[in-house]
């Protein structure tokens, strides 16, 4: 796999994970971009391995009687392609306020 | 937690049939996911609003896509069997969609055409389908609801008068049926905050609103309590459109107390909206009230109160059946209690009892009405397909080499009729959701003009589904066959050998063309039709000419007392300086509203009785009308007062049942039941001008006295001017008078031309349109054929004008092209255009057969409009650079 430069959306969505958004429903609310925009950039991640994906616990969704949730998160090659971003850009690590990921 | 709301299930819908999309190993994970984000936003929503589920659901095609692409990038793709007959079948749909993108001008033509005949189809059965097919409002069990028609012969009628006593006899001996209730529908004078106004009320058995399965908007319904206690404790359910108008909506309008027939009821409920029971023709229905209190309104023959024991009215039935019981056997069991009534009352004998389900329209009796509806457009969809066939044919001459190559690289004839016919289904169901759209509004329109409800409900959906794919394969089956029958050698000598109209292409012009014509001439008898029945109504100044109608029976006036209030209503009116004349007219054949009556007259040495229009005038009613006395004399004031001794006639009545001069002549007169030995001998005194439209031209005599008085009559006045408030001041001379009595109705005879020109309107109109549509469609494809076969000739053209050939002579020759089949679909297709038409409206609407002049004017706007749908690409064609054209090949 090459090397294509970060799209914005891409490093928004990055940066989104990064701020402890975990699923696509939190990172668009977080980013403000429409659906059509989130989820295939999150496919487009994956495919780069910049963010790896794990599904919830089976447990827990049982218990709550509904399906489980897909989580994302970011490698350690997105980290690093955050980092060299976010020292670029040096707002970019303000975007979202930082939340916990309990 | 509801986690199964509708929303979230046509959602979970949506995204597994897009699961088809992504690639299989990814596929149920895929749907696991959305599954997922769906809950949340599930969750989320019921704070928030569903827009927010909206915006998520937005997101799915998108990454159905994304998934696919993503997968098939790091994966060699995997194809299925390649020689199945609909292996990579999206590839096609695929293909077929930028095929439509690529050509926007192209798509657009077909695509709207397309949709404007399929909404007018639509639009058509969602009509047909309001009116036979949906259920009643409000109404629920339908299904097990049965109608019990009690009846008997009688001459040549039927005479559907019933008793209490059958609806107990039907009770106990139907036991198929759960429970019946009963019904009648009567006029009452209801008064709402002491403003009285005549609405039509339903008196029904208390268990009425529970056999019916109907819930309340607000309030409750009636129960069989409300019945056994209706004059003690009297109360009444009004209907939602009455809650609206009388009562603004508001919700404290129950427990109100308003005046029916002078009794004090008290409102306990509203019913659904658009419910008004299950009976055609009742949907003014404002008031619910228990049986007895039919007592208030309900009259014999002789105009003489009855009460509920005793009376004999068409009282109507409605029962519900038992689970395991079919209406044969209800049928059965009905027919004991009508042998039982036949032998307890003698006058009663021969009754019968029909049992049918609870219909609108029964569906069996109308599927001939529901075809005939629906014949016209149909037809300007044949049109539409035949339009779509012409432009795609075109499309596929251009294509002939194209598909050349592809079967000289080994494809299958199969897979060329494929595509062509995946073509046509893509471009079917683009028009077919468009035509939706435009249904959706055309119907809020047609809603105006009727009173039920017609939503798009799943049969409208299903018929928009089966017409559009019978549409697809009806345009695309011509492209398609002539694709299977493409060979290797189509493409070689280039497109010049295709640029005339080939057999199947002249046929479908021709085609199109005579059915345009049929519709066209049909639309514009209709037109013809309306405009003669708008303005002319005959009366000079009609904004000037106001009716007001009045009924005093739901008050119980004694005639005396009736005709007492007329005089000095009259009296009073004519005081006014503002009113030139005035008049009283009852049973009155004039306008629409009048309850016009019938009677029995003999000529001299003639014992056969003849029916004519007749009223009673008193006043100026002629002057209000502006029909002047042609012969003899009008009436003078000891005429209303003495015995029916003298009438007038008008002049169709001298002219088609007298012959010969009318003053002077004798003839004898008796009401719809008198015979000749109790007919009143009257002479004819003079002669008034008829009216000019129906039905007032027809034979009339009017009386200076009734035959019989009726507590009904319309007050006729003619003011000086235009006038202002007629209801406040009328409002106000009545209110002196006495306050209880409400004006039934108030128009002007210029409103009154207006309503009776709408008899028709929506249906002539509708076929005009249709008409004017056909016509757009027939110059469309018209237009599209020309211009492309121009584009195909270019070359040839070039050659032309190189050769030396004029501006002039490209013109007629490429117009000769258009106009040629367009001739001969004028010729040909006149026969049939004329039966077609000559069908329509005969079947349809009982007009006048086939009308010359609106066929001509038809064929030659059609004319016209291919002259110019042909003439503006042949203009085009000689404005061709001979060296451009030349050099494209």
């Amino acid at each position: 796999m090459g090397d294509p430069s970060l799209s914005y959306t891409g490093l928004f969505v990055l940066q989104a994970i990064a701020s402890g958004r975990r699923f696509g429903l939190e990172i668009m609310e977080a980013t403000g971009l429409p659906s059509g925009t989130i989820y295939p950039a999150l496919r487009r991640l994956e495919a780069l391995e910049l963010v790896q994906s794990d599904w919830e616990a089976d447990k827990r969704a049982r218990q709550e009687g509904r399906p489980r949730r897909r989580y994302y998160e970011l490698t350690p090659a997105g980290k690093g392609r955050l980092g060299e971003a976010a020292a670029r850009f040096k707002a970019v690590s303000h975007l979202f306020p930082k939340r916990s990921t309990s | 937690v509801s986690r199964g709301t509708i929303p979230p299930r046509l959602a979970t819908a949506f995204i597994s049939l897009l699961s088809l999309l992504v690639p299989r190993h990814h596929r149920s994970r895929w749907r696991e996911e959305w599954a997922g984000e769906l809950d949340a936003a599930a969750e989320q929503a019921r704070a928030a609003s569903p827009l927010r589920l909206l915006a998520l659901i937005n997101g799915v095609l998108p990454d159905a896509i994304a998934m696919r692409r993503t997968s098939l990038q790091s994966k060699p793709r995997s194809r299925g069997s390649r020689t199945g007959p609909f292996h990579a079948l999206d590839q096609d749909i695929r293909y077929a969609m930028r095929g439509l993108v690529a050509a926007p001008a192209f798509s657009i033509a077909i695509c709207s055409s397309l949709a404007l005949a399929m909404a007018a189809n639509i639009v058509a059965f969602s009509v047909m389908n309001a009116a036979v097919f949906r259920p009643f409002s409000g109404v629920n069990g339908q299904d097990r609801l049965v109608r019990l028609n009690v009846s008997r012969a009688e001459g040549r009628g039927t005479n559907v008068a019933s008793t209490y006593r059958d609806l107990q006899l039907l009770r106990d001996t139907v036991t198929g049926l759960s429970a019946i209730a009963a019904y009648h529908s009567t006029d009452v004078t209801i008064s709402v905050a002491s403003q009285p106004q005549l609405a039509e009320s339903a008196f029904v058995t208390g268990n009425y609103f529970e056999v019916l399965g109907v819930a309340p908007a607000a309030g409750r319904t009636l129960t069989s309590r409300d019945e056994v206690d209706a004059w003690g404790r009297p109360v009444a359910v009004i209907s939602h459109r009455f809650w609206r108008t009388a009562f603004n909506t508001d919700p404290n309008a129950i427990g109100q107390e308003i005046l029916v027939n002078g009794l004090g009821v008290r409102v306990i409920g509203v019913g659904p909206e658009h419910f008004s029971g299950v009976e055609k023709g009742d949907y003014e229905v404002a008031v619910w009230l228990p049986l007895p209190l039919g007592e208030l309104a309900w009259r014999d023959a002789r105009r003489q109160p009855v009460t509920l024991s005793t009376a004999a009215l068409p009282f109507r039935y409605v029962g519900k059946t038992r689970n395991d019981v079919s209406i044969e056997q209800v049928q059965a069991q009905s027919e004991a209690v009508a042998r039982v009534i036949s032998r307890e009352y003698p006058a009663r004998a021969g009754t019968s009892i029909y049992v049918r389900r609870v219909w609108l329209n029964d569906p069996a009796d109308n599927a001939f009405n529901v075809v005939r509806f629906l014949i016209v457009p149909l037809f300007v969809l044949a049109i539409g397909c035949v339009n779509a066939a012409n432009l795609l044919l075109a499309r596929a001459t251009r294509r002939a080499r194209e598909w050349a190559v592809r079967i000289a690289l080994g494809s299958s004839t199969w897979r060329l009729t494929r595509q062509i016919l995946v073509e046509s289904l893509v471009v079917g169901f683009v028009s077919g959701s468009a035509a939706l759209g435009l249904t959706a509004g055309a119907l809020r329109w047609v809603e105006t003009y009727l009173p039920i409800p017609i939503p798009i409900d799943h049969r409208v959906l299903l018929y928009t589904v089966v017409a559009t794919a019978l549409t697809s394969l009806a345009f695309g089956l011509a492209p398609a066959i002539r694709a299977s029958r493409a060979r290797t050698s189509d493409g070689r000598f280039g497109p010049m050998g295709a640029a005339r109209l080939g057999p199947w292409r002249f046929g479908l012009v021709v085609a199109q063309v005579a059915l345009s014509l049929g519709l066209l001439a049909t639309g514009t008898q209709f037109i013809k039709t309306l405009l003669d029945s708008v303005p002319s109504y005959g009366v000079p100044e009609p904004e000037r000419v106001v009716l007001a109608s009045f009924d005093l029976d739901p008050l119980r006036y004694t005639p005396e007392s009736a005709d007492d209030f007329y005089q000095r209503l009259l009296d009073d009116m004519k005081r006014r300086p503002e009113i030139a004349h005035a008049g009283l007219l009852q049973g009155a054949p004039f306008f629409s509203g009048t309850t016009s009556g019938w009677i029995k007259l003999w000529l001299p040495d003639d014992e056969r009785p003849r029916s004519v229009l007749a009223g009673v005038v008193v006043g100026d009613v002629f002057e209000v009308m502006r029909l002047p006395i042609v012969a003899g004399q009008t009436f003078i004031a000891q005429d209303h007062t003495a015995r029916l001794r003298s009438i007038i006639v008008n002049e169709a009545f001298v002219s088609s049942v007298l012959k010969t001069a009318g003053p002077g002549r004798v003839v004898r007169i008796a009401d719809a039941q008198g015979g000749l030995a109790t007919a009143t001998e009257v002479t004819i005194q003079g002669v008034v001008a008829s009216a000019k439209n129906k039905p007032h031209s027809l034979p009339t005599i009017y009386l200076p006295v009734p035959l019989e008085a009726t507590p009904a009559r319309t007050l006729m006045l003619r003011y000086r001017n235009t006038p202002g408030d007629v209801a406040g001041t009328l409002q106000q001379v009545v209110r002196k008078l006495d306050q209880r009595v409400p004006i039934k109705k108030l128009t002007t005879a210029e409103t009154e031309a207006r309503v009776r020109s709408e008899e028709g309107p929506l249906i002539a109109g509708g076929v005009a349109i249709l008409g004017v549509l056909a016509l757009l469609l027939a110059a469309g494809g018209l237009y599209g054929i020309v211009t492309y076969i121009v584009s195909l000739r270019l070359r040839e053209l070039g050659v032309r004008m190189a050769l030396g050939a004029t501006r002039a002579e490209i013109v007629r020759m490429v117009l000769r092209q258009g106009l040629v089949p367009t001739a001969a679909g004028c010729v040909i297709g006149a026969g049939g255009a004329a039966a077609v038409g000559a069908v329509v409206r005969s079947r349809l609407y009982g007009a006048s057969p086939v009308d010359p002049i609106a066929f001509g004017l038809a064929a030659s706007v059609l004319l016209i409009a291919m002259l110019l749908a042909s003439g503006i690409p042949a203009r085009k064609a000689a404005d061709v650079d001979p060296v451009v054209a030349l050099r494209t090949e």
